[in-house]
């Protein structure tokens, strides 16, 4: 691990992610009706939260990246760090959500309410949509940016490519809406939850592996 | 070198295909509008250029496909799918009606599933039954002319009665189903008039006289006699497909002997059934256990009948283990499942209350576990009730939860609290399980609810939805710390002149006497506070068992004297010890100038009925003041017809007429009370001076024995029930000798032999 380069990531999304958390924090704690798993606020926050990771983590002034990528460290082990370090922070996010819940803040907070303290387990539901959005949004964002620098034989990434931040939120989108519709198709009811983490593990794992591919051959300006 | 900056073919390929397969699975799978399922739909639900349409959506995913593939981009092959995928819109094309294709389900609403369906002695199948348009006409023919009715019930005729045949009962109804919507299109269309639209003779007869198909229904063997309208149910569809829904209006004619035979049966067994009982009732299950069921609840001596039958029927022993709730409530919600419905009550319902009883850990597991079945993208809901039943239906596998909502809304196990209370936080619906619980929360809970109906914005046409459904989960929730505010939500939200609020404000009024029939506070809230009209209010205060109903029926009739006739109409039909004393007051008022009018027969009919010291007294105090008010009782009590033995009392009273005109009109009463006191007098009057009397005792003891020998051949002799129960003779042996009847050109007359 080379602690420098995790470093200077975090520093590029320490402010960004610090305003996720407090968006989520402040949602988690005074939204007023028992939060549940179909939160499309919470899949929303989730989505934005894989997208920021992604541009930010992979995305390198020309300053630096020459320095980066001049290091002693091989492309491969580069990527997975990085790529380790965004989950870790979304899996990060999520534990100070959990946390949140239940330590009762939110309780203590809608004591007045008519649905606490009963419903404390149960709001840890909210956790569900952002587990699944930021995830499968982050490893797409990572291939289609990486992707798209690859083809165009671009020496450096471009936040500005609308297509790279439309294309997985616009099939994230229909990915979320085939997870409704499969759950409710009659013949594949009973295989529906295996079917949809079978599908999002081979969806993190297609896309991970081919942005590991896109990264370790896109040239890099010296 | 080379293939540095180039990326790896295949593993793009995958991993774009694999991003892009929701968007393909959802093209070709979803229900109703993927490619898949409108070719199976194609023509019916479309149109004729559906199919050609379909064929052009997936040579656009087809080429999307291709392109991702050889071209690895993405942009194009998702214009394809979307701009493929709106080709939908002309697939829909309604072709006004020319294409029309028609369903008839039948039997779906029913509270009994497996009926016989006979259409012009084609057997179609048992209920619920599905048959479209062309496969009914393929499998039956029509008939020319009305047919032979094997059994009819009929009244006598009688002058000026012009809705025999309407109210009779036949073998054969007619069933011109598709007749009616032959003339269908998408605006309505020209239909010719429902049978259920008809109401008398003069306009059923003609009816009959074109009918080309006739349908009779059966069950277990048992012959069913329906009445020729009343077919209830609608219709509904899409695009060219019209589903119709109906559900037949039959009676198996020998159910009521068929359960005398039972029941004399578990009588001689003092109530605790054999085997061979409980096999043959098993059989007849559906047709015995309703009436059963109320007979129980008005003896409950019978109570330990209905026990055995239902332990045995899903095998639950004396003592219910946890291993044996699981079993029992497994049973249970296959059979749901199978049936698509759950009846309230039913073997199943009396099934869950005595497993879940003890084992609120089970119910609360098997509820978790029944709430986790997605439903279907279609799925519905239904429930079609009556005063005897409750037939709750849904569609799909989630029909498993119904036995269990109704068990965790009777026993309210701890367990489910909280997880009720979310679920309730996520759809209001479930907002009855968590507020019948008898805690502090559920009382915040509902009213928090309540608040939100009161003061919910009103939509675009100035209606407050939200009051309304307010109005009807209050039917539902029988918690006490919450019925202060439960009936000030509802007297001050509902009635106005919307008819919808009125309807929810009667419901949950029927709800309160239902649940509430004694309690002291109910009668005066009803007259006060409930948003009904007077007529209304009085008929439902008259329900009631409780001694504060006088007063407010008092003041009802003293404002509106319709409200008297109104509440003396449900005292005849019910009748109500409390009552007593404003049936004194109703006979004073229509004695009385204000009142004078014709009696009600209603009141006469209830008097007689109701067996306390009060009407007791009253009677004798009438009796005893002779002259024009003790006549003018006579009078009332022989211009009715009544059978009431109770009423033996009298015949000592009767006995001391000395005048002639009132002795003559005791003779007239003595038949109705029918004791052998009764007979005895008639017998002593037989030679009495007076021609008249003498005449009228004869007569009447004619009609003695007539009634007797009725009652003796009536009488279930211990080798019918034995025949019965061992199946050597059937249920439909018990009728009487059918009289057939046969159309003459004009009418049913009976056949001559």
């Amino acid at each position: 691990m080379n602690w420098q380069m995790i470093k200077l990531d975090l520093r590029k999304v320490a402010l960004g992610y610090f305003m996720f958390l407090t968006a989520f924090l402040a949602y988690v704690l005074f939204w007023p009706k028992p939060l549940k798993a179909a939160d499309p606020f919470a899949m929303a926050g989730g989505i934005g939260l894989g997208v920021f990771l992604a541009l930010r983590i992979f995305i390198d002034s020309r300053s630096t990246e020459a320095f980066i990528f001049s290091r002693p460290v091989s492309r491969g082990r580069f990527f997975r760090q990085r790529w380790l370090l965004g989950l870790f922070l979304q899996v990060a996010a999520l534990a100070f959500i959990a946390l949140l819940l239940s330590i009762g803040a939110r309780c203590w907070i809608h004591s007045g309410g008519p649905y606490h303290p009963m419903v404390k387990w149960y709001e840890l539901n909210i956790l569900w949509p952002i587990a699944i959005s930021a995830p499968l949004v982050y490893s797409m964002t990572v291939f289609f940016m990486l992707r798209n620098r690859l083809l165009r034989k671009q020496t450096q990434n471009s936040a500005r490519g609308k297509i790279v931040l439309l294309a997985p939120v616009g099939i994230l989108a229909v990915c979320i809406s085939f997870s409704l519709f499969v759950s409710h198709v009659p013949f594949v009811w009973i295989a529906s939850g295996h079917a949809m983490l079978f599908y999002g593990i081979l969806l993190v794992a297609l896309t991970t592996w081919a942005s590991r591919d896109c990264f370790t051959k896109m040239e890099v300006r010296s | 070198m080379c293939n540095q900056y180039k990326e790896n073919f295949w593993l793009c390929r995958a991993a774009l295909l694999v991003v892009t397969l929701p968007l393909f699975l959802g093209a070709l799978l979803a229900p109703s509008v993927g490619a898949v399922n409108l070719l199976k739909q194609g023509i019916v639900l479309r149109g004729p250029a559906a199919i050609p349409i379909v064929y052009v959506m997936l040579a656009g995913y087809i080429a999307a496909f291709v392109l991702l593939m050889l071209r690895a981009r993405i942009t194009l092959p998702l214009v394809l799918i979307f701009a493929s995928y709106f080709l939908i819109i002309f697939a829909n094309r309604d072709n006004g009606g020319e294409n029309l294709q028609i369903v008839l389900e039948i039997g779906f609403g029913e509270r009994i599933v497996g009926n016989d369906v006979y259409c012009n002695e084609v057997f179609l199948g048992q209920t619920p039954l599905k048959i479209s348009r062309e496969e009914f006409y393929e499998k039956v023919k029509s008939w020319p002319a009305p047919p032979r009715q094997q059994r009819m019930e009929i009244e006598p005729e009688e002058a000026g009665d012009n809705s025999r045949y309407y109210r009779a009962k036949y073998y054969w109804i007619p069933f011109d189903i598709f007749d009616y919507y032959e003339g269908y299109n998408s605006f309505g269309g020209d239909r010719k008039r429902p049978l259920w639209n008809v109401h008398d003779d003069e306009k059923l007869l003609p009816f009959f006289k074109t009918a080309k198909y006739w349908c009779h229904f059966d069950k277990d063997g048992c012959i069913g006699l329906s009445r020729p309208s009343g077919f209830s149910g609608g219709s509904s569809g899409h695009g060219n497909l019209l589903t119709i829904d109906a559900n037949p209006p039959f009676e198996i004619a020998s159910v009521d002997k068929h359960f005398q035979v039972v029941l004399e049966d578990l009588r001689r067994k003092r109530f605790l059934p054999d085997q061979r009982w409980l096999e043959h009732f098993s059989t007849y299950q559906d047709l015995l256990f309703g009436p059963l069921y109320e007979f129980a609840a008005k003896n409950p001596e019978a109570g330990p009948a209905l026990d055995a039958f239902v332990r045995n029927e899903l095998n639950i022993p004396g003592t219910v283990t946890a291993g044996d709730c699981r079993r029992a409530l497994d049973e249970i919600l296959d059979r749901a499942e199978r049936t698509g419905r759950f009846v309230v009550p039913s073997p199943e319902s009396v099934g869950v209350e005595l497993v879940c009883k003890d084992h609120p850990d089970v119910l609360a597991e098997y509820f978790v576990k029944a709430f986790k079945i997605p439903r279907d993208w279609d799925s519905s809901n239904g429930v079609r009730s009556s005063d005897d039943y409750k037939a709750y239906r849904r569609s799909g596998r989630t029909v498993r939860q119904l036995p269990l909502e109704y068990a965790v809304g009777k026993y309210c196990p701890p367990q489910l609290y909280n997880r009720l209370v979310y679920m309730a936080a996520k759809d209001s619906k479930y907002l009855e399980f968590a507020a019948n619980y008898p805690r502090p929360e559920s009382v915040k809970l509902f009213r928090h609810y309540l608040s939100k109906a009161k003061t919910a914005r009103p939509n675009v046409f100035g209606h407050r939805n939200s009051v309304g459904q307010a109005i009807s989960m209050c039917v539902k929730v029988h918690n006490p710390a919450l019925e202060n505010d439960i009936r000030s939500f509802v007297s001050n939200q509902a009635g106005g002149s919307r008819i919808r609020d009125n309807i929810y404000a009667q419901k949950f009024v029927e709800s309160r006497i239902h649940r509430y029939k004694s309690d002291p506070n109910l009668p005066g809230w009803i007259q006060h506070w409930a948003p009904l009209e007077d007529r209304k209010k009085a008929e439902m205060i008259a329900k009631l068992r409780s001694k504060n109903i006088l007063h407010p029926l008092r003041y009802l009739s003293s404002v509106n004297p319709r409200c008297r006739e109104s509440a003396l109409s449900v005292l005849n039909q019910d009748p109500n010890p409390y009552a007593d004393e404003f049936l004194i007051d109703s006979y004073r008022w229509y004695t009385s100038p204000a009142g004078s009018r014709n009696m009600e027969s209603d009141l006469i009919w209830a008097m007689l009925k109701l067996d306390t010291p009060k009407i007791r007294g009253f009677i004798r105090e009438i009796w005893d003041k002779g002259g024009p008010d003790r006549i003018k009782l006579l009078e009332q009590m022989r211009s009715h017809s009544w059978y009431h033995p109770h009423l033996d009392w009298l015949v000592p009273m009767i006995e001391q007429l000395t005048d002639k005109d009132q002795r003559n009109i005791g003779v007239a009463l003595l038949p109705k009370i029918g004791t052998d006191n009764a007979k005895a007098l008639l017998e002593k009057w037989a030679n009495d001076p007076n021609k008249k009397i003498a005449g009228g005792v004869k007569w009447y003891l004619n009609k003695f024995e007539q009634k007797q020998e009725e009652a003796e051949k009536n009488q279930i002799s211990p080798e019918t029930v034995d025949q019965l129960l061992s199946g050597r003779i059937k249920p439909d042996d018990l009728l009487d000798p059918a009289q057939a009847y046969v159309w003459d050109g004009e009418r049913y007359v009976p056949e001559q032999q």
